[in-house]
């Protein structure tokens, strides 16, 4: 039989599986690498475990995961004073291999585009779409994250979505012109 | 929402966020384990492995700090070879570390011993002890590490029993 350490041990390394490849995407956000994302989802850990003492230190709700992992990453961004370089890191992120969406999962060109449309967003609209789609919150719970209401939550999120379809169609239209003229 | 945004919103769902890496989900088992066996985190796992030039640095560092505040504990400044004190190595440890945690509490280690003062008025001494844990990180190193430190404080106060 299982001592409650281990089954602690366990259900916490379980709620990670689970819950890093969101956490981590979010995290990106505001890091300049995978491994910056990944220490600040070590030192997340560390906050979390202590925030859940009066849980019994069961694994936390998502919402509080992200709300520790936006308060260490403005901290973060804040000590590094990246914000007026963030454009150019983007840029950087994709000039490189450093993806925070799995490039492996991806098998057609679409997908790839749409991958790095996502990563050139705005931070205001990428962070809610993040949150919407990978994160699995509800508007109302990223209003509470972001302290902004619920109704700007699913404003940034539409406003996202419709920039990123303009982005895809004239992506497509550039694509399907040069195709026309080289045949 | 029209079709094609819902279309989009689907064909963004297909695309899944990157999970940790091998050494990530390693460093950050490590971490649980550690944190569950109610173990101080300690150092961040990974770490020497990814900066080891910064370890001597930040150890030097952490060394630095805790030695600096020993020597204010036990009333004994830091002096410099030439009699100066190091007023800027006292200060300069603690604006590289974050404070990540911070805990406090006090413990009365023996009962009060009761006592009456020449006046005739009863008085009670005790010993206390306060402990501070704090999770500090070293900013540049990433180096995490739990600090304990007990503070014994001699009470003496009117008392209240009788």
């Amino acid at each position: 039989m299982k001592s409650r350490k281990e089954s602690l041990g366990e259900a916490w390394k379980d709620w990670l599986d689970e819950s890093a490849p969101r956490l981590l995407a979010y995290a990106r956000g505001r890091c300049q690498s995978a491994h910056e994302a990944e220490d600040l989802l070590q030192d997340a850990l560390i906050k979390l475990w202590g925030y859940q003492e009066e849980r019994e230190h069961r694994p936390p709700d998502l919402p509080l995961a992200f709300s520790v992992m936006r308060y260490l990453g403005l901290d973060h961004g804040r000590r590094k004073g990246r914000r007026d370089k963030r454009d150019q890191k983007i840029i950087q992120f994709q000039a490189g291999n450093d993806h925070w969406l799995d490039p492996t999962l991806e098998d057609t060109e679409e997908a790839s585009m749409l991958r790095a449309e996502v990563e050139a967003l705005p931070e205001k609209l990428r962070e809610v779409l993040s949150l919407k789609i990978w994160g699995g919150l509800t508007f109302a719970e990223i209003g509470g994250l972001l302290e902004i209401s619920h109704n700007t939550a699913a404003s940034r999120y539409r406003y996202a979505l419709e920039q990123l379809q303009k982005k895809l169609k004239h992506l497509k239209e550039n694509e399907h012109e040069s195709v026309t003229k080289r045949s | 929402m029209n079709q094609s945004l819902k279309d989009l919103e689907s064909r963004l769902e297909q695309l899944s966020p990157r999970g940790l890496s091998d050494e990530g989900r390693e460093d950050c088992h490590a971490v649980i384990e550690s944190l569950v066996a109610d173990e101080a985190p300690g150092q961040r796992f990974d770490w020497s492995k990814r900066h080891p030039r910064l370890v001597t640095a930040a150890a030097a560092m952490l060394a630095l700090g805790l030695g600096s505040g020993a020597g204010w504990y036990l009333g004994v400044k830091p002096v410099a070879a030439d009699g100066g004190e190091l007023v800027a190595e006292v200060a300069g440890p603690e604006a590289d570390f974050d404070q990540l945690d911070r805990k406090a509490w006090l413990i009365t280690e023996d009962g009060p011993d009761l006592y009456v003062t020449e006046s005739g008025e009863v008085r009670e001494i005790f010993r206390e002890v306060e402990v501070t844990k704090e999770v500090v990180k070293h900013l540049e190193s990433g180096i995490v590490v739990v600090v304990e430190t007990k503070e014994h404080h001699l009470v003496n106060s009117e008392s209240s029993e009788f």
